[in-house]
């Protein structure tokens, strides 16, 4: 009952490269407790990490715990599949979501709901609370016809993803550079709805790499992420100083490593 | 020895008798079990055609192959348009690490010793690709062309750059029959040592009447190497060209072959390109262009014969009257080469009314660890194009003419050895304009 | 033959027990009891007696045998396709009685039931226009709906379509495929029994597809069925013809020889699902006609059988003209699927387009094999290429043989295109992320990669072709 969300103690992962039939050290002891209720939002620059720690979390193949542990909910994840963790109620939003063709979004969303809640939804259940979220968040119902993400453009990805979200209901909720690629007004639609999502029995995990979407946000928590490790963690605060002196000022010497 | 025998009956046997000939000679003295097997072969096989879907397009009439006389190509090589290397300058203004002989006349110590090296090598690799593959029913490996240059060649070519050794300045190798009515078999064997790089110009080029040049190309890019090889054919209308390449591209090495061809009455390569090792690379570009009744084809074969290999294969034709051009372009990944990639385009533009051209790309794919594609289109110019150029003031014949010359120059530019060879551009330019009419400023191919 | 001989044919067949168990089966039938194996001028002579065949289609046959024992087999093909086929232990002909039946009660129970294992008397009396379901090498059960009748539309078994209508077979039989078009057509023709006729008048719309149901139930069986659709000026029409077959551990052989004709405007769809067990050979002939401004479609899907070879192909003979294919080939285990199409643009204005898809898994071996010709006057023409072909896993294998030969250039555009590829472990993953399974995800991407074939199915067929892919893939995930 009181443990975390998530938490993660001294995580340290690997990611399998192709090219060189390597593993590559990505996660060098990350901590990291979330508990419901909050937001976080993790930062860093490029290459610090960030979309690892999201992939590692979600069970991405290429992606390999080697140390230190990770639980959700209390159950270590470790060997979880990533349809078991996502069936546990952990989600991700993509940064570059797969196109799949000639599987059309609504087949799609009906599978993902059903797995979610491991029965099957009635059609007309299932239609009821699609109409709800496509009304809710603004999407046309001719989307749900095309194949997925394919010929998407930036924002439709996106939206696809957060519409997904609403639908699956995780309790926690990870956007890997979400806001990434939108322009004004899509990122405000965007995080609009993100923030309608956000409640006292879910939390969410912002990993982005400008300051931006805190003018849409609330964050809980703000991290910083260098070189595998969260380097630095307060409140919204702390993100203020970034945008005004930059990661390497806030860091000192750690992020110009 | 072999060549002795040859000069003295070439001009009294005809070719089938002297292959009878050879194959009566004791195989333990002169003649190689190898070169046996392909005495048997010039011997028996018939003239290539169906089942082979690329050879049943090739036009034989009037080819009286069997009949015609033998006489040995002209074998010269140049650097800076002088005479370097075998044929009695053989030495002579080469550069360090380039050698250039004729085999086996010229063979000393030296010589023999690189000459085994690239023998066994080469021998071994090629004879176990030539089992080893499946032979798919309308691909036909065994070729009486092939063994019949193999068999009655005199003197081989051989180039060598040594290991570490970079040679940017492309060494011109000319075969050229002179001999009207005849046929001159040629073998030309190139060896790219590790680490280094060889840049190789083969000119195909003779105003002589009737006259059927079978060359055949054979090489190994060693380890870490790279070959820059460009073919520039031209004969007369009435000659024939059926030519061979078989290139092996080892570990982290590069093969980057250019051809520009301008058709005969039929000129045909046959090129088969294995990648043999990790990170092994080819890119293959052809510029075809033909007119009259001129045909001109390729067949093509990419191997991937190890993991993380490249290849990417471009052809584009352009027709005129009533040529025919083929194209038959095969990419293999056989199981186990994973994560391959291959890629195949062929382009045909059609500008003459009775042109006919054949495509036929092919993939046969065993591994699904791999990333492979192939295109190929036929059009005349564009409709829209012409109209898009017409509407900012063009005449509607300059409008076709640029964007023939576009189709032209897309492929040319992509070519290193036209770009940086004044020869050879000169020899493209010159022969656009003689061939199509097509004024391409060579300058502008840089 | 007896029937104790094929109760044990059962378990030997160990390549096809998965299909046993998964669909096939077996009915007790003892018709071949009369019948003799192999092909002779004296077999094809009790044939057409039998049917009672006027004296033009026996000689048609005892022709068509004489072109057959002078061909070679096709070269284009590696010889050991054929090295299985014994046409001297073939049954050529097989009866299940003297009888057609028109009416569901009167079909005999054994022959009923294998059509309740198929479901197909609940399809046919939910939206199927008549239902002709081949049995054996005879039709026994055919049913046409009234309205039908009355607009003059003829869908027949081709025996019936023989004694009714005799001079019109005449007139087009041959005339798309000659008899010495191909060793198999030969063969057919010599000895073809069952198939379709079908004739839709003019201006005549078929608004719901026909179908028939073909099915061989004996062992060493070739099937020869003959079809022939023509659809008249301004007509239109869907066919549909569906295969399964219960498992036998010989090789059966299926040749068939379909020629559709669509006169001007008109529009002609033949879609067919082929399913047979594993050890069939199905090497079928199909070619069609397109007059002045008709549409011709080969829906294609081929699943099962150990080998088929099959080039749906459309003669663009006049202006306007449209050709299109869309095939699927799945091949699994031991099989092998060499399909593909070919569109001869014979006039100006024609368009014509192919998509073919092809999954192998299991080490099956899958082909595509085309033709693109554009001969010369044929100006304006317009035809696009597509095959995609998926790679289950590292040993499977496919290969894509297109050949495109083009004599005009005015205004002709030829695009081809063909790729190779796996299901990415990125997209696996991005569907697993969402708490898909990951065989779900499996059969969801490859459902996606046909969609575009079963999207043009009426939907009873795409809900099962999409179940038989499931099952094909069961297991499938190590």
């Amino acid at each position: 009952m009181t443990s975390p969300l998530l938490e993660l103690k001294g995580l340290c992962s690997t990611v399998f490269s192709e090219d060189t039939d390597q593993q590559i050290p990505i996660l060098k002891g990350v901590d990291l407790t979330i508990n419901k209720g909050e937001i976080h939002v993790l930062m860093g620059v490029n290459g610090s990490g960030k979309s690892s720690l999201a992939h590692v979390l979600m069970g991405h193949p290429n992606h390999q715990i080697t140390e230190g542990e990770a639980h959700f909910d209390g159950t270590p994840i470790q060997d979880m599949e990533s349809d078991e963790r996502a069936r546990a109620g952990m989600f991700l939003a993509f940064q570059y979501p797969h196109a799949i063709g000639g599987l059309p979004v609504g087949t799609f969303l009906k599978a993902a709901v059903e797995a979610r809640r491991s029965e099957e939804v009635p059609f007309r259940v299932f239609k009821r609370e699609l109409d709800a979220a496509l009304e809710k968040l603004g999407i046309s119902k001719e989307f749900l016809g095309r194949s997925l993400n394919e010929g998407f453009s930036g924002g439709e990805k996106k939206r696809n993803e957060i519409l997904q979200m609403h639908l699956l209901k995780p309790t926690l909720a990870m956007l890997d550079e979400t806001d990434s690629g939108l322009d004004v007004d899509a990122l405000k639609k965007v995080f609009h709805d993100v923030r309608e999502y956000a409640n006292q029995d879910n939390a969410l995990l912002v990993i982005t790499h400008y300051d931006r979407v805190l003018d849409y946000i609330n964050p809980t928590h703000v991290h910083i992420m260098s070189d595998g490790r969260i380097v630095k963690s307060g409140g919204a605060d702390l993100s203020k100083r970034i945008d005004e002196e930059g990661f390497e000022a806030v860091l000192g010497v750690e992020a110009s490593v | 020895m072999i060549q002795s025998l040859q000069q003295k009956k070439l001009s009294e046997l005809n070719a089938v008798e002297l292959l009878r000939e050879l194959k009566k000679a004791d195989p333990s003295h002169y003649v190689s079990q190898e070169r046996m097997g392909h005495v048997e072969r010039a011997l028996e096989l018939p003239l290539p055609g169906a089942p082979d879907e690329a050879w049943r397009r090739v036009p034989m009439e009037g080819l009286n192959f069997e009949s015609r006389p033998i006489v040995p190509p002209l074998l010269e090589t140049r650097l800076n348009g002088k005479l370097v290397g075998a044929g009695g300058t053989n030495g002579s203004g080469l550069p360090a690490g380039l050698t250039v002989a004729r085999v086996p006349g010229e063979l000393d110590g030296q010589t023999y010793d690189a000459f085994k090296a690239f023998r066994e090598r080469y021998s071994l690799l090629f004879e176990q690709r030539r089992r080893k593959n499946k032979g798919r029913a309308n691909d036909v490996r065994e070729n009486k062309f092939l063994s019949f240059a193999e068999a009655l060649a005199g003197d081989s070519l051989f180039v060598r750059s040594e290991s570490g050794t970079r040679h940017e300045t492309p060494l011109h190798v000319s075969v050229h029959n002179t001999t009207p009515g005849s046929v001159g078999p040629a073998v030309v064997c190139i060896h790219v040592c590790e680490n280094s790089r060889l840049s190789l110009v083969i000119d195909y080029q003779g105003t002589e009447s009737d006259t059927v040049t079978i060359p055949v190309i054979k090489a190994v890019v060693g380890k870490g190497g790279e070959l820059r090889i460009l073919r520039a054919e031209k004969i007369a209308d009435d000659s024939h060209l059926f030519s061979h390449e078989f290139v092996m591209v080892e570990e982290d090495a590069k093969l980057n072959s250019d051809g520009v061809f301008f058709g005969s009455k039929a000129t045909m390569l046959e090129g088969l390109y294995s990648l043999m090792g990790r990170n092994a690379r080819a890119d293959v570009r052809g510029l075809v262009s033909v007119r009259g009744t001129q045909f001109s084809g390729q067949k093509l074969t990419m191997e991937h014969n190890a993991e993380h290999t490249y290849s990417d294969t471009t052809v584009k034709t352009v027709l005129y009257d009533a040529a025919h051009s083929l194209f038959a372009g095969t990419i293999k990944i056989p199981a186990g080469s994973r994560h391959s990639e291959g890629y195949e385009e062929n382009r045909n533009l059609l500008l003459g009314d009775d042109a006919h051209a054949d495509s036929i790309p092919q993939l046969e794919i065993i591994e699904n660890e791999v990333k492979c594609s192939h295109g190929a289109t036929m059009t005349s110019t564009v409709p829209e194009e012409v109209y898009y150029l017409q509407s900012r003031g063009l005449p509607e014949a300059v409008a076709e003419r640029i964007l023939v010359g576009a189709f032209y120059r897309e492929i040319l530019e992509q070519m290193e050895l036209v770009k940086e060879d004044e020869a050879t551009r000169n020899f493209v330019a010159t022969a656009l304009r003689e061939e199509t009419g097509l004024e391409l400023d060579p300058s502008a191919m840089v | 033959m007896s029937s104790e001989k094929t109760e044990v044919d059962f378990d030997v067949a160990d390549i096809n027990k998965d299909y046993e168990r998964l669909y096939g089966f077996h009915t007790n039938t003892d018709y071949l009891k009369d019948s003799k194996k192999g092909v002779s001028p004296d077999i094809i002579r009790e044939i057409s007696k039998i049917k009672n065949e006027p004296e033009w289609m026996l000689e048609f046959r005892l022709n068509s045998l004489d072109i057959f024992n002078s061909m070679p087999d096709p070269t284009w093909m590696d010889g050991s396709v054929f090295d299985d086929i014994n046409y001297e232990d073939l049954y050529y002909y097989a009866s299940a009685g003297d009888k057609k039946y028109n009416d569901w009660d009167d079909v005999p129970e054994d022959i009923k039931d294998t059509f309740e294992r198929l479901g197909v008397p609940e399809a046919e009396r939910k939206f199927l226009a008549g239902v002709s379901a081949q049995f054996e090498s005879e039709v026994v059960y055919h049913h046409i709906q009234e309205e039908l009748e009355k607009k003059g539309v003829i869908f027949l078994d081709f025996d019936t379509g023989i004694q009714k209508h005799g001079d019109l077979i005449r007139k087009y039989i041959a005339k798309l495929v000659p008899q010495g078009d191909n060793k198999f057509a030969a063969l057919n023709s010599a000895c073809w029994s069952g198939g379709s006729f079908v004739y839709i008048p003019p201006g005549v719309k078929v608004e719901i597809p026909l179908q028939a149901y073909f099915r061989i139930n004996a062992e060493s069986i070739g099937q020869f069925e003959r079809t022939i659709i023509i659809a008249d000026k301004g007509a239109s029409v869907h066919y549909i013809e569906g295969c399964t077959a219960p498992t036998y551990s010989k090789t059966a052989f299926h040749t068939g020889v379909i020629e559709l004709f669509a006169e001007e405007d008109a529009y002609l769809r033949y879609t067919t699902i082929q399913n047979w067990s594993t050890n069939v050979l199905n090497l079928v002939t199909q070619r069609a006609i397109a007059k002045k401004n008709a549409t011709v479609e080969w829906m294609d899907g081929n699943l099962g059988a150990k080998t088929t070879m099959k080039y749906p192909a459309v003669y663009l003979a006049e202006p306007g003209a449209r050709g299109r294919v869309v095939s699927i080939g799945y091949a699994n285990k031991g099989q092998r699927q060499d399909a593909g199409a070919k569109m001869i643009h014979a006039a100006p204005h024609t368009t014509s387009s192919i998509t073919a898809k092809s999954i192998s898994h299991n080490g099956g071996r899958s082909s595509y094999r085309g033709l693109i010709k554009v001969n010369k006057g044929a100006s304006h023409v317009k035809t696009d290429v597509d095959c995609d072909a998926l790679l289950l896993d590292d040993f499977s294998e496919s290969d894509t043989y297109p050949t495109i030969d083009v004599r005009e250039r005015k205004d002709v555009s030829v695009m081809h295109e063909a790729t190779v590829g796996k299901v990415s472990d990125e997209t696996i993953y991005y569907l697993k992320s969402r708490g898909i399974k990951e065989e779900d995800a499996l059969l969801m991407v490859v459902n996606g990669f046909i969609q575009e074939f079963t999207k043009e199915l009426p939907m009873e067929y795409a809900v099962e072709l999409n179940r038989l892919i499931a099952l094909e893939m069961e297991g499938s995930i190590g």
